[in-house]
């Protein structure tokens, strides 16, 4: 969590830092971090102890500060209230629905969420970077992905809420509400 | 995600759009409160009119995009798409091609902002067994921090105006152009205007026309739906009777003048006053980079920055105002004796 806080504040902070700063939104920019951090697996271990991640309510008031500055320098350039509200809402709605899931999910649920959405989107721009492009079902599946929809807004990306929003939306749905699976 | 990764080879390689404005011919039937013709990915036109039963109105609107079939844009609303219109022809324009810097600049974090989001963080961190209350100083210091970094509303859209000019040797004649830029929105006059620019190119802009009344002319805006875009528009500027010369300023205060001889060496020229000769050249600094960059070789040049009071050209549509900074470019501008 404490990486997850230092990472959202330094990419929203990388202009002052002089390190070229993402075009897009600032609340995505921040979101990043803190969806890759419910995205990861709700155990570590530690010292041979496993050690519970920390809760939505911690993790919500350790992001909070931080998204509201966000949010703040957002309104300031000038975009709509409205857009930045609904974008910041849906965000906080994915970071919930991802720390629900980290919290109930196992085996099954755990492998599936972890690969729609880390792997899928990771690998998917690992191929781009290559210089060729993914097989469109494997981009379509990253579209769906949290991860993908923030880093698409961090990185220039249209402002306010779009249909294919949905898609994500939809996926965490399904995580946060799958029933739990057997070990 | 692939295509975020050769963003900035795109940003490259597609560093300006520009290009005339498209224009078409539509009909709006009442009842209605307007219509939106879609370009696709290149943006979209919105006319916001109210219509009763029966009203009719023919409009000129403009497009982010002509298709080189023809094929006409979607549209959604009570329009019926009655075909594109050919641009008139491009009238001549000076020499230069420069888009003015429109400090399109992202916001700083105010830094108590930024000492709350710390005392945020060591507060949580405190907190870290009772995650309620965790929660509860995550919403205290939020709160503050929007207040602190919320003061003063909206920074003002920062815009910025050149006019630039080319004085012809044959006949004495100079031909103007206004250049207009603004960072997000900008208010345009399509059937004015020669061209919109946005950067990055691949942005789409999306047109606005608002009318206060079924019989009134539309207020156009031009914004883009990317963030920290901006967008330019070109238009033929009229001056009138006012003139530069090195005789008689014959135009208005100019805040700072610098002058280029056929050497190719600036030299400042410091304030030159309404109806004074040009200044004797003194120590100053050099002219803005941006402003002095794509002229001509082998031609005398004046660059200058306005006084506010002075004349910048026509208010801008919509708002009424000239921006505050206005820049001048006159290429072919002769001072005796310069080098």
């Amino acid at each position: 969590m404490v990486a997850a806080w230092l990472a959202s504040l330094a990419l929203l902070l990388s202009g002052r830092l002089g390190v070229p700063q993402p075009s897009g939104s600032f609340p995505s920019t921040v979101l990043l971090p803190w969806l890759a951090l419910a995205a990861l697996p709700p155990l570590q271990r530690r010292g041979g102890e496993d050690v519970r991640s920390p809760g939505v309510r911690l993790a919500l008031g350790a992001a909070l500060p931080v998204l509201m500055l966000a949010l703040s320098l957002e309104l300031r350039r000038g975009i709509p209230a409205g857009e930045v509200c609904a974008e910041l809402t849906l965000g906080l709605a994915f970071f919930a629905g991802l720390m629900r899931w980290r919290a109930r999910a196992r085996g099954g649920l755990l492998l599936a969420g972890l690969l729609l959405v880390l792997v899928v989107p990771l690998f998917t721009a690992v191929i781009a970077w290559g210089g060729s492009s993914a097989p469109p079902a494997l981009e379509l599946l990253a579209r769906a992905s949290p991860l993908d929809w923030a880093y698409r807004r961090a990185s220039s990306a249209s402002a306010g809420v779009r249909p294919a929003d949905l898609c994500p939306l939809a996926l965490v749905l399904v995580l946060a509400l799958a029933p739990r699976s057997a070990r | 995600m692939i295509a975020m990764l050769w963003a900035p080879l795109w940003a490259v390689l597609l560093a300006v759009g520009s290009g005339s404005i498209p224009r078409a011919e539509i009909l709006l039937r009442g009842p209605t409160q307007g219509a939106t013709l879609d370009c696709g990915r290149f943006g979209t036109t919105r006319v916001e009119l109210d219509l009763a039963r029966g009203e009719e109105r023919r409009l000129i609107v403009p497009l982010a995009h002509r298709p080189l079939d023809d094929a006409p844009p979607e549209i959604a609303g009570g329009a019926l798409f009655l075909g594109y219109r050919e641009p008139s022809p491009r009238p001549a324009r000076p020499v230069g091609t420069l888009l003015p810097p429109v400090g399109a600049e992202p916001p700083r974090a105010d830094p108590l902002a930024l000492v709350l989001v710390l005392v945020g963080a060591l507060l949580v961190l405190a907190c870290r067994r009772r995650p309620g209350w965790a929660l509860a100083w995550g919403l205290c210091l939020g709160g503050a921090v929007a207040l602190v970094q919320g003061r003063g509303g909206p920074a003002p859209p920062q815009s910025a105006r050149l006019l630039e000019g080319e004085l012809w040797e044959e006949d004495g004649g100079t031909l103007w152009e206004l250049v207009e830029g603004a960072a997000g929105e900008l208010a345009c006059d399509p059937a004015g205007d020669l061209e919109i620019e946005v950067r990055p190119a691949s942005a789409p802009i999306d047109f606005r026309g608002r009318f206060e009344g079924a019989r009134a002319e539309p207020r156009w805006t031009v914004r883009s739906g990317i963030r920290g875009a901006a967008l330019w528009r070109r238009a033929p500027l009229d001056v009138g009777s006012r003139r530069l010369a090195a005789e008689a300023n014959l135009w208005g205060d100019l805040a700072a003048v610098w002058v280029r001889g056929e050497g190719g060496v600036w030299r400042a020229r410091g304030s030159w006053p309404l109806g004074d000769p040009l200044p004797q050249a003194r120590e100053g600094a050099s002219p803005p980079g941006w402003l002095i960059a794509g002229l001509p070789m082998g031609r005398g040049a004046l660059v200058a920055r306005l006084d506010p009071a002075a004349w910048g050209g026509p208010p801008s549509p919509g708002t009424g105002a000239t921006p505050a900074r206005v820049w001048l470019r006159l290429v072919g501008f002769e001072s005796k004796g310069e080098r």
